[in-house]
């Protein structure tokens, strides 16, 4: 392969790796801008690769399958919001808790299905998404490669996802009232804005958009279904809102920054698996991470009222 | 409540629930040798969970007990390996006491990034969870790989260095007799000591903490080492008294469901104790009924990670029972 | 969601019967029955803790009775929330800020006009923000220079009180209820202030202004309601002219009929000199070099500030807050790292000290928002207090046991009850958790805990007596200043001018970040001078 066509694939692979974690980072990036932290994103991300794994298995619809994706990542937000907003239970606990839980109804689920129910040793499934190209713009050199022959779900994060957020945030009043609220629910309460319905929203929202990168795992990069899969992914969005700074633009670099490390590590594994233990290249996008954790954390202050349970007073 | 899930899931797997129940107990508890081994069992939960006790009641969230957990295993194996020729006990004592210290410093990484550049520790100890796993994988595929199995796995450790049964028939070793004496002398150091009553403040404000000359940074070092040195201590025993060798599946996720254990048993050593042989019961207990009636592996897995929720949902009814307003969860 | 436009009888608010009882139990208000009249400045007296600020939460429909009416124009009204009295037109400035840190004036300001019904979520910022531009106009006609794009943080606490002040007058309410308002502003900017709820007055508005300032009463005031203890004990409807007349309310406002001993603690004299000696003595026990310190989003907040204390001084550091006074208090105590400069303490260079070295040294510091930083509330007064003593002072508590190093418990029980007792602090039980102690009792256990033991040199003490009652903020200044007597230094820093001015030896005026006037003589300080100075006008 020439250079060119190396550094296209490259990059074509970091838009797509981006959407993946772009989607389910976003939509945390609203919910902890009005002060709730999700730790339970990779409990979802997991339930839902599941969920469309064994949809897709056993219908073999794409449509079908990421709606159950959605829908399974919706009941676990659900769950959380319930437990957070409703009976104020602590959320950092509860995330955890929830992520807890995913995980084992996951190891439950895929083995009393695949290991006693069906016996398939080595289940797979045949449908995945498939790149469009767009005529003419995926023509150009480099960029049409990267940016105009990907899945249509990427498509959806990077020109219409991106830019809505961009507006709301940005030019309305809702982006000031979001910006309140993370930084005082009470006091935003006594100037009538209804705390606990934005965000109840604004997580429902969250958790769609992650159910929607959650079909990804196995409709696009992979089609098996293997436990390890997500890897922490769901914390590194979180990780991705911190080195942002909680603002948009500077989250999305962080993303693409973090996708290249992905992108990277998906193509060079192949490579030079003789070369180098390949585990060392997992560990990177980890270690990354802290790393650019180190960085950053010294001056950056989250919202003010993020992951903090709130008392009730009449 | 973990009752009644459990006989739910059992009634989902085709097995009458009071049958299930009755039998998980006997696996679990039923006859001494079942008993030994489910105190085996839950020692490095025991261990996970009391280390971690510390660092939550000052407030400094400690995910990274399952990297600590490796990390002591790694140390213990490869000190056992190196130093095979050695006489007994001497490699026995010297692999723990570095797996404690190994725990120990990766335990410090994290609560230096927090001290140092104001990282939360939440996000950088369950990082080198991962790193500490692909770590372990890379180990046992590579440089300690057993050359003659086909497994990830090390070679039996050198029997200088294991931890001898101290009672037939079971592996319930010298490691093990430690692990529980540690629980009346945690229950000491958390009632009539300065620093018991330091972290209790910190955990409980800890800008009043800060104003009022409180040593925070000292505190989430020591909290920290503490609980990380307790996690390589439960690696240790894993391998120099149960499996003599090191694998990748030495960990059943202990360093996470140690996290549901240490507020199960309320933060309190002597309710942990009790909570994690409960835990161990339900593990052992599921996978003996699986090996022998149609229920699926992983029925545990799902109610160790349910063990947090059903805190929350438990304290939520005493609450109200109690008509207390608030328990801290 | 019109706002009611103003006409003659339409705006007068009555409360009857009206009861408030707390969750703790505390009874804040009990058979309350007052009018507030239209065209009027009503002013609602009492001193901490009578519950003005309760009744004035209800008003504004923030809070709900627990039992009895609250009359709007002779209609009975419950509120919904605080947003349906906003909509109604009542509106509310409290003691503590509402405004969003993080947020620009103007963010604020379209935020509140969310509030009032005026804009809507999905309304674009761009057209919006033109209509609120006519605020900066509005601020600027009334004589004050703020700048309606700096984010609010970055305000001194003066502007901020301002702004909040004005976004009521701006929003064209027909009740505005001003809860110790002024309490950051200047004198000078004060008197703005004042003319302008005269002007609103005369359009016929209801103004309700709550203070315990009685030299603001005779300035503002057209009718009195003094409240005492939860319960109405007075009401005046001439404005108070005459000395006979203040003291007739000075009497009900503390139940009190020896007014003389009242005048002589509280030295409320007819004008503005207050009447001191002082005496120095020469010995450095603080002394501050070129002292630079960044605040929490890196700015400079204390630049090149110097500053000298002796033994046996107190010294007041008087200041509109926001200035950089909490930044200094930090590098003085440790709790913030100083860029450069030098802090000496007696004779240590301190400035890379840590906080626990430099208590232990004699160098404490009483915080000010005590519920946030000084005490950990949810622990027991036992808990609280051994926390500080153990870390700072734990010589005869430890005991040596098989070579461990436990608590002693019996003997720190001891102590402290000990302690609490010599402090007067009233409390059901040691065991009892601290945030269960009224107010006053609080700040007294804190002062138990920190001065209860061990050699104190120089106290930082930062708004000791802030919404205290009366009677525990004489007993708290007669403290201090018997430990200045003893031996002990103390740097006061306050935003009431008339504890300043009444306890302090020497006055020292901080503003931008730096020491700009030093008056050696606490007697004869003119205060307009003194306003002056913090304002960065001379």
């Amino acid at each position: 392969m020439s250079g060119v066509e190396i550094v296209s694939q490259f990059l074509k692979d970091l838009i797509a790796f981006s959407t993946l974690i772009g989607l389910a980072t976003l939509g945390e990036l609203l919910n902890e801008k009005v002060g709730v932290l999700n730790l339970s994103i990779d409990g979802a991300l997991w339930i839902g690769a599941l969920m469309t794994f064994i949809t897709a298995y056993f219908t073999g619809s794409i449509t079908i399958a990421i709606l159950v994706a959605i829908g399974s990542s919706l009941s676990i937000y659900l769950l959380f919001g319930y437990m957070t907003l409703v009976k104020n239970v602590d959320q950092v606990y509860t995330g955890v808790a929830i992520n807890l839980i995913c995980y084992g109804v996951c190891f439950y689920i895929y083995r009393s299905i695949f290991e006693w129910g069906i016996r398939d040793a080595s289940p797979h499934i045949n449908v995945s998404l498939s790149d469009i190209e767009i005529p003419y713009l995926s023509q150009i050199p480099i960029i049409g490669y990267m940016l105009f022959r990907q899945t249509i779900l990427t498509y959806l994060f990077l020109f219409l996802i991106i830019p809505l957020i961009y507006f709301i945030i940005k030019k309305t009043i809702i982006g000031i009232i979001i910006k309140a609220i993370g930084e005082d629910p009470e006091k935003a309460e006594t100037l009538g804005i209804n705390v606990n319905r934005y965000r109840f929203i604004i997580l429902m929202n969250a958790g769609i958009l992650t159910g929607i990168s959650s079909t990804m795992f196995v409709l696009y990069f992979s089609n098996v279904y293997l436990t390890e899969m997500v890897a922490g992914r769901g914390f590194i969005a979180i990780a991705l809102i911190i080195l942002g700074k909680w603002e948009l633009i500077p989250t999305i670099l962080a993303c693409l920054f973090y996708s290249s490390l992905e992108a990277l590590q998906y193509r060079v594994i192949t490579l030079i698996s003789g070369l180098f233990p390949y585990q060392f290249i997992l560990m990177l996008p980890y270690l990354a991470t802290i790393i650019a954790l180190g960085a950053v954390g010294r001056k950056v202050k989250p919202p003010a009222s993020l992951g903090k349970t709130r008392t009730r007073t009449k | 409540m973990l009752i009644l899930s459990m006989a739910i899931i059992f009634e989902l797997s085709d097995l009458r629930w009071n049958e299930g129940l009755k039998l998980m107990f006997y696996y679990s508890y039923g006859s001494p040798a079942f008993l030994f081994e489910t105190f085996l069992r839950s020692v490095p939960l025991l261990l996970i969970s009391i280390g971690l006790i510390f660092p939550f009641i000052a407030g400094v969230w400690n995910i990274g007990a399952e990297g600590q957990f490796y990390i002591g295993a790694i140390m213990a194996t490869a000190t056992a390996l190196l130093l095979g020729e050695l006489p007994f006990p001497i490699p026995l004592i010297v692999a723990t006491l570095s797996s404690c210290l190994g725990g120990a410093l990766y335990a410090l990484i994290p609560a230096f990034l927090r001290v140092k550049y104001d990282i939360n520790e939440l996000l950088t100890s369950l990082m080198l969870n991962f790193v500490a796993y692909y770590f372990l994988s890379y180990l046992l595929f590579g440089p300690l790989k057993n050359p003659m199995t086909q497994f990830p796995e090390t070679s039996p450790i050198p029997l200088s260095s294991r931890a001898p049964a101290l009672i037939p028939n079971t592996r319930f070793n010298i490691l093990t007799i430690l692990a529980f004496v540690i629980v009346p002398i945690t229950y000491i150091s958390l009632t009539r000591t300065k620093f018991a009553v330091l972290i209790r403040y910190m955990g409980a404000n800890l800008e009043a903490a800060l104003c009022m000359g409180i040593n925070i940074n000292k505190l989430i070092y020591t909290t920290m080492a503490l609980s990380g040195a307790l996690a390589g201590f439960a690696g240790a025993h894993e391998v120099l008294g149960v499996l003599y060798a090191l694998r990748m599946g030495i960990s059943m996720n202990y360093g996470y469901v140690g996290i549901g254990l240490a507020y199960f048993g309320n933060l309190n050593p002597l309710g942990v104790f009790l909570v994690s042989l409960l835990a161990a019961g339900i593990i052992n207990g599921t996978l003996m009924l699986s090996f022998f009636y149609n229920i699926p592996v992983g029925v545990y897995q799902v109610l160790l990670g349910a063990i947090p929720l059903f805190v929350i949902v438990s304290r939520r009814i005493t609450c109200r029972v109690l008509n207390k307003s608030n328990l801290g969860i | 969601m019109m706002i009611i436009s103003v006409s003659g009888d339409d705006l007068h608010i009555g409360v009857e019967n009206i009861r408030k009882i707390y969750e703790n139990g505390v009874i804040a208000l009990d058979n309350v029955t007052a009018e507030f009249k239209s065209g009027c400045i009503n002013c609602l007296l009492g001193e901490n803790g009578a519950g003005k600020s309760t009744l004035a939460k209800l008003i504004a429909g923030v809070i709900r009775p627990t039992a009895g009416k609250i009359r709007l124009n002779g209609k009975e009204i419950r509120f919904r929330d605080s947003q349906h009295a906003l909509r109604l037109g009542i509106g509310i400035v409290y003691q503590y800020p509402t405004l969003f840190e993080e947020l620009t004036v103007l963010e604020n300001i379209i935020v509140f006009n969310n509030a009032l019904g005026k804009v809507k979520g999905f309304h674009i910022r761009n057209t919006l923000e033109i209509e609120s531009r006519e605020f900066e106009k509005f601020v600027k006609e009334t004589g004050f220079n703020i700048d309606i794009n700096k984010k609010v943080f970055s305000l001194p606490a003066n502007e901020k009180q301002l702004i909040e002040i004005l976004r009521l007058f701006y929003a064209n309410l027909n009740v505005i209820i001003l809860d110790e308002a002024t309490s950051m502003l200047t004198p000078l900017e004060t008197e703005k202030v004042f003319k302008m709820l005269f002007k609103l007055r005369d359009e016929g508005r209801n103004i309700i202004y709550i203070t315990h300032k009685l030299l603001e009463v005779r300035q503002v005031c057209d009718r009195v309601i003094v409240l005492s203890r939860g319960r109405v004990v007075y009401v005046a409807e001439e404005k108070p002219e005459t000395a006979e007349e203040m003291n007739k309310i000075i009497q009900h406002m503390f139940e009190t009929h020896n007014i003389r001993k009242y005048l002589l603690e509280n030295k409320f004299t007819q004008n503005n000199h207050y009447l001191r000696t002082a005496e120095k003595n020469n010995a450095e026990i603080l002394k501050i070099k070129e002292l630079y310190v960044l605040g929490d989003y890196g700015e400079l907040k204390v630049k090149g500030l110097n500053l000298v204390i002796n033994k046996n001084e107190i010294v007041g550091l008087a200041g509109i807050m926001g200035h950089g006074q909490r930044e200094l208090i930090e590098a003085i105590v440790g709790i913030r790292k100083a860029v450069s400069g030098e802090i000496f303490f007696s004779g240590h260079n301190i400035v890379s000290w840590p906080i626990d070295a430099r208590l232990k040294q004699g160098l404490v510091y009483i915080p000010a928002e005590r519920l946030k930083r000084a005490i950990a509330g949810e622990l027991s007064i036992l808990e609280d207090i051994s926390a500080y003593w153990l870390n700072i002072s734990p010589f005869d508590f430890i005991k040596k046991f098989f070579g461990l190093s436990l608590v002693d418990y019996s003997k720190l029980r001891s102590q402290i009850t000990d302690i609490l007792k010599r402090f007067n602090v009233v409390y059901q039980g040691i065991e009892a958790p601290v945030k269960h102690l009224s107010g006053g009792n609080i700040q007294k256990h804190i002062l138990a805990k920190i001065l209860g033991r061990g050699n104190i040199k120089l106290i930082i003490a930062e708004e000791p007596t802030a919404g205290l009652d009366f009677k525990t903020t004489n007993e708290i200044r007669s403290l201090l200043k018997d430990l200045k007597e003893n031996g002990t230094s103390i740097l006061l820093i306050s935003s009431d001018l008339q504890e300043l001015l009444e306890i302090s030896d020497r006055l020292l005026v901080m503003f931008d970040g730096k020491i700009v006037k030093e008056y050696a003589n606490v007697s004869s300080i003119d205060v307009v001078e003194l306003s002056k100075y913090m304002m960065g006008l001379r």
